[in-house]
């Protein structure tokens, strides 16, 4: 999960934040699947090499809205049920990432129906990958 | 505790290879009466030596690297915080490593020398207690472990080249300073054994100090060279700066003891006449060290002249109102207890000194005869105006007032070991040793004359061959005098010669087997003589014309002296008799012999002779019942005046 | 909490070698459980300050708590409870691991013997071999072993990972997190490699000449200091950037940078107000924070 879940020192965010959101991310992707394990809040410091205080307040933040839970003497895993983004996270998401594509398209020169274009696409890709895995 | 046994073993393991390099030595002594120049038929010396000088050579080698650099290169290479990250106290630390060091240099000659004792055997193991293996074995252990301490101390320092190295060395040159001068003083009054105490006592104090501010290092500097340095500096130094202080102290308070609080008189003198009596006693506290006073025995005033090791014994004029003395001095007269280490003594200057004694103030001058080498005491003439002595082969007398020379002689090359004594201002006699190729020394009484325009003394008559038995006793009229001659049998005969011409008057016989011990003219004439044959003693007194009068029986006498008339026909003397116990013990008693009874009486309890202590100034004879029959010890050593007729005490000199 | 003593505590402390000024009447805590990255340039006043934290040198002046009680006459008790890595591993050279952790298991009541032997062999780190013969990131792997095994409330490391190569750097830093993990331990650190502290770090101290500039959590620290990029048709006047409170002006190739510590949302609103793409308003990585505060200036108030 390492891979996936990526600390960025220069991002405005602090450390635990960014391990919710990415976290959230995966979840919502469907990378991690509803019940899959993740790696203990040790497990993930070690790899990460940050302090275990902060991956535990990131999961805890995770738990308590629901998106995680701790079986006692088993381990953390995705719950089975996470709760879907809210209305106005997902605008803010959704909202930050366009800015930021379409800054990227603007220097890039490309017209606005090329931009709408590529962006289409991509969806429909991810969707056909997601009913591919059964979601 | 268990911090300092951790270190300790850790310190050792890291040096294991010293206890392999001292197996490996402990073989050599066997090899070494192999070697072609030490080829020696008594190998188990050779070996014994051998494996001695190895042992000492390689404790002594190892605590000098072990110390500088068990806690200095650590410190320096910075790995001391090793020790200081952890849980010990700098004191485990130091001692810890100090621990190691000394296990180190102990072990490591024993194993040196272990092959070579066993193949000696045991011989020396039954008597492990005889100081003679003791002392050597201390030495072995105590001399590698004061070096260790010592290296660390010195690493400290050096290492850490701050201004504190030179407070080091200027601390350094002036506890040198006190101490030389401290010793130097307790030399000069002859405090040998204070000297000795010293030494040892400054060793001590110096080896504690340096242990002491070792420690105080790591403790107080820890990873700190230059706090480290400071905190050593100081304890070392202060401690020893205390010290020296101290014995500077000690040494100015033992030469500045006053007649009151000496411990023991050792010996006094009597001058000829007058109340004056030259005293000579040890110091207080100062272990060996004798100084002489001149005390008045009747008013109880003092003067202290000095260090007897230094002085003549003072002589008095006839009057008994001049004193004078010799002052030796040694140039640089620390030179001289240096001696056993650097050889020949320094140049020695011998100084006349005077003092008039009907003076107020008491102030001795000194005069401007001085000499390079004495030959004799010098003498006072009746009325103190003159001086006379030998030195340098010349009998030479001198006017005290501005100290000219007067007149002189020369004295034989093999002439030595001179008395002399004025007989009034213008004349004196010389008693001297002349070397015999043949045997013995013959001794020679000279008589002399002053011859002023002349500036030279004149022999007026010598008698050859006679005893060294004391002064020559001169009587009360000044014209005769008792000489002991020596005889074929080495004996002495008692002469009676007179004054200047020496012509023989009359010889007292001496019947075969008798021992010599004085003789004395009497107030009125008579002569007595003191003698022993076979322990047995008796005084022998003989009539105006020459005839034995009669013999006083003394009964069992080893040694006799004779004092003086008590009264007219009492003589008062001393007999030494020995213990029936114990062979070289006597047992002196003060007597009083009724001449003309014969009876023989103790004259008091409780009174210890002077006799033996008295270097009685010989002159006119003593009137009866002067100083030289009231001078005694009290049975605790106190020097005391004893009225004769009444028996009354003054204690002149008293005892701690 | 008020009733264990703050792990470190430094007040108006002081440190002079003779004339010169190594500490200047320093202050700081280190809170129990966090992890204190204390940051400066070579003669900073960071070696200063941790010896006489430990006790080992003694400070001109000013008071030093460690584990509530003095440093320097309580610091024979007070190792029981810290382990030190230090700069240089200063083990003696002749020493080999086995005979070390024999040393240090004699020394600590509570010396785990197993942890040791089993943090040994994770790293291959040969028990038979003299400690001058390791190599460096074995020897760091050997310190810090030693500074853990006897489970401490604190631990200090003076730049442990100096020399390290990448892998053995990594490694330290793993091992020092899963202790973390496990027993959640004070740490004072004292490093330059930011980039790894900045994941492990709860507060930050920046000390130039002696002076601590910065003394806060890491997290507010990094919130306030941004990075202000503007383009070439948007030149700020002077004045706007005195305004902002702008730590470091560079030009650049693409226009002018300013680094701004006391960055919130007024001055995201106003730079917002102006309606600009031209001006990039970026986060800022411990490095770069550090090295604008130790580069020309104060790290101004929090």
């Amino acid at each position: 999960m390492s891979a996936v879940v990526h600390i960025d020192p220069k991002d405005a965010a602090p450390i635990w934040r960014q391990i919710e959101d990415g976290v959230r991310r995966l979840v919502a992707s469907g990378a991690l699947a509803p019940g899959a394990p993740v790696p203990s809040v040790r497990e993930l410091a070690r790899e990460l090499r940050i302090n275990p205080a902060t991956v535990a307040k990131g999961y805890q933040r995770l738990v308590d809205a629901g998106v995680l839970l701790v079986r006692r003497g088993e381990g953390t895993f995705v719950a089975d049920n996470p709760p879907p983004t809210t209305a106005t996270e997902r605008r803010e998401e959704l909202a930050a990432a366009a800015r930021r594509f379409a800054a990227l398209a603007a220097t890039l020169g490309a017209a606005r129906s090329e931009t709408v274009n590529s962006i289409e696409k991509a969806w429909d890709e991810f969707a056909a990958a997601r009913k591919g895995r059964g979601q | 505790m268990n911090g300092i046994l951790v270190v300790a073993a850790r310190e050792l393991i890291e040096r294991r290879n010293a206890f392999l390099a001292a197996a490996v030595a402990s073989v050599l002594p066997f090899v070494a009466p192999l070697a072609p120049w030490l080829r020696s038929p008594q190998v188990g010396e050779v070996r014994g030596a051998a494996a001695l000088v190895m042992a000492a050579g390689l404790s002594c080698g190892l605590a000098l690297v072990y110390g500088s650099s068990t806690i200095g290169r650590d410190l320096a290479e910075r790995r001391l915080g090793f020790y200081f990250n952890r849980p010990l106290s700098p004191l485990a630390i130091w001692g810890g490593k100090f621990l190691a060091g000394v296990v180190l240099v102990w072990v490591t000659p024993l194993i040196v020398g272990a092959p070579t004792w066993l193949a000696t055997g045991p011989g020396f193991l039954t008597k492990p207690m005889e100081l003679r293996y003791l002392l050597p074995v201390l030495g072995l252990m105590a001399v590698p472990a004061a070096l260790m301490v010592l290296a660390h101390a010195v690493g400290i320092i050096l290492r850490d080249r701050s201004v504190w190295l030179v407070l080091d060395l200027v601390a350094l040159a002036v506890v040198a300073v006190l101490v030389l001068w401290a010793l130097g003083a307790l030399f000069d009054i002859g405090a040998e054994k204070a000297v000795q105490v010293s030494e040892w006592l400054l060793l001590g104090a110096a080896l504690t100090a340096v242990l002491v501010s070792g420690a105080v290092q790591v403790v107080s500097g820890r990873l700190d060279p230059r706090r480290g340095h400071r905190a050593l500096s100081l304890v070392l130094w202060g401690v020893l700066l205390c010290v020296s202080a101290g014995l500077v102290a000690f040494a100015g308070w033992v030469r500045v003891t006053p007649l009151s609080a000496v411990r023991g008189v050792t010996a006094a003198g009597i001058a000829p006449s007058g109340p004056w009596l030259p005293v000579e006693a040890r110091a207080r506290h100062g272990l060996g060290a004798e100084m002489v006073w001149l005390l008045d025995s009747a008013s109880g005033r003092n003067v202290r002249l000095g260090a007897s090791a230094h002085l003549g014994w003072p002589q008095f004029s006839g009057d008994g109102r001049h004193a004078a003395w010799v002052e030796t001095t040694y140039s640089g007269s620390h030179a001289a207890w240096l001696e056993p280490l650097l050889g020949e003594p320094a140049k020695a200057t011998s100084e006349v000194v005077t003092l008039d004694l009907r003076e107020g103030d008491l102030r001795p001058r000194r005069t401007t005869l001085i000499f390079p080498e004495l030959e004799s005491n010098v003498a006072l003439s009746t009325s103190g105006q003159r001086l006379a002595l030998v030195h340098e082969g010349m009998l030479s007398v001198f006017d005290l007032s501005n100290d000219a020379l007067l007149a002189s002689v020369r004295q034989p090359t093999d002439s030595s070991k001179f008395r002399l004594r004025f007989l009034g201002d213008d004349a004196l006699w010389l008693s001297r040793a002349e070397e015999n190729p043949a045997g013995p020394d013959r001794w020679k009484l000279l008589f002399y004359k002053l011859d002023l325009t002349g500036r030279r003394l004149v022999e007026t008559g010598r008698v050859d061959d006679i005893c060294r038995l004391g002064d020559v006793r001169v009587d009360a009229s000044g014209r005769r005098m008792l000489v002991g001659m020596s005889g074929a049998d080495d004996e002495c005969t008692w002469s009676e010669r007179e004054i200047g011409s020496a012509a023989l008057l009359r010889t007292f016989e001496r019947q075969p087997g008798w021992e010599e011990w004085g003789a004395r003219f009497l107030g009125d004439g008579r002569v007595v003589v003191a003698e022993t044959r076979e322990g047995r003693g008796r005084l022998r007194v003989w009539s105006e014309p020459g005839l034995p009068l009669r013999d006083v029986d003394l009964g069992r006498t080893s040694q006799l002296s004779l004092l003086g008339e008590l009264q007219p026909g009492t003589l008062l003397i001393e007999r030494a008799r020995s213990s029936p116990r114990y062979r070289y013990y006597v047992l002196w008693l003060p007597l009083t012999v009724d001449l003309g009874s014969g009876e023989v009486k103790l004259l008091e309890q409780g009174l210890s002779p002077i006799g033996p202590f008295v270097r009685a100034q010989g002159g006119p004879n003593a009137a009866p019942g002067d100083l030289h029959t009231s001078l005694f010890f009290s049975a605790d050593g106190a020097l005391i005046l004893r009225d004769p007729t009444t028996g009354a005490r003054r204690t002149l000199v008293p005892v701690p | 909490m008020n009733d264990t003593p703050t792990p470190v505590r430094l007040e108006g402390l002081n440190v002079r070698y003779g004339a010169v000024k190594a500490v200047r009447d320093l202050s700081l805590s280190v809170w129990a459980g966090s992890v204190y990255a204390l940051l400066g340039r070579n003669g900073s006043g960071k070696s200063s300050l941790v010896r006489c934290l430990l006790g080992q040198q003694r400070a001109a002046s000013g008071q030093i708590h460690l584990l509530g009680e003095d440093a320097w006459r309580r610091r024979t008790r007070l190792m029981r409870r810290v382990g030190v890595v230090p700069e240089e591993p200063d083990a003696p050279l002749a020493m080999t691991a086995r005979q070390l952790a024999a040393f240090c298991s004699h020394l600590y009541p509570t010396w785990d013997d197993a942890s040791v032997a089993e943090r040994l062999s994770r790293f291959a780190v040969p028990r038979g071999v003299p400690f001058g013969r390791l190599s460096k990131g074995q020897k760091g792997q050997l310190m810090l072993t030693l500074a853990l095994g006897h489970r401490p409330e604190l631990l200090v490391l003076d730049d442990p990972t100096i020399g390290l190569d990448v892998v053995a750097r990594r490694e330290f830093y793993e091992e020092l997190v899963a202790e973390l993990a496990d027993r959640g331990a004070t740490v004072l650190i004292t490093t330059h490699d930011l980039a790894a502290v900045e994941g492990i770090a709860t507060h930050v101290g920046i000390l130039k000449d002696g002076e601590l500039l910065v003394d806060e959590g890491l997290e507010p620290l990094k919130a306030r200091f941004r990075t202000l990029r503007f383009g070439p048709e948007r030149a700020p006047a002077a004045g706007e950037l005195r305004g902002l409170g702008a730590l470091a002006v560079c030009k650049t190739a693409w226009g002018l940078e300013a680094v701004v510590p006391r960055f919130d949302e007024a001055v995201a609103a106003r730079l917002q107000a102006e309606g600009d793409v031209a001006v990039a308003v970026e986060a800022m990585s411990l490095e770069e924070i550090f090295s604008a505060v130790v580069g020309n200036g104060a790290g101004g108030e929090a």
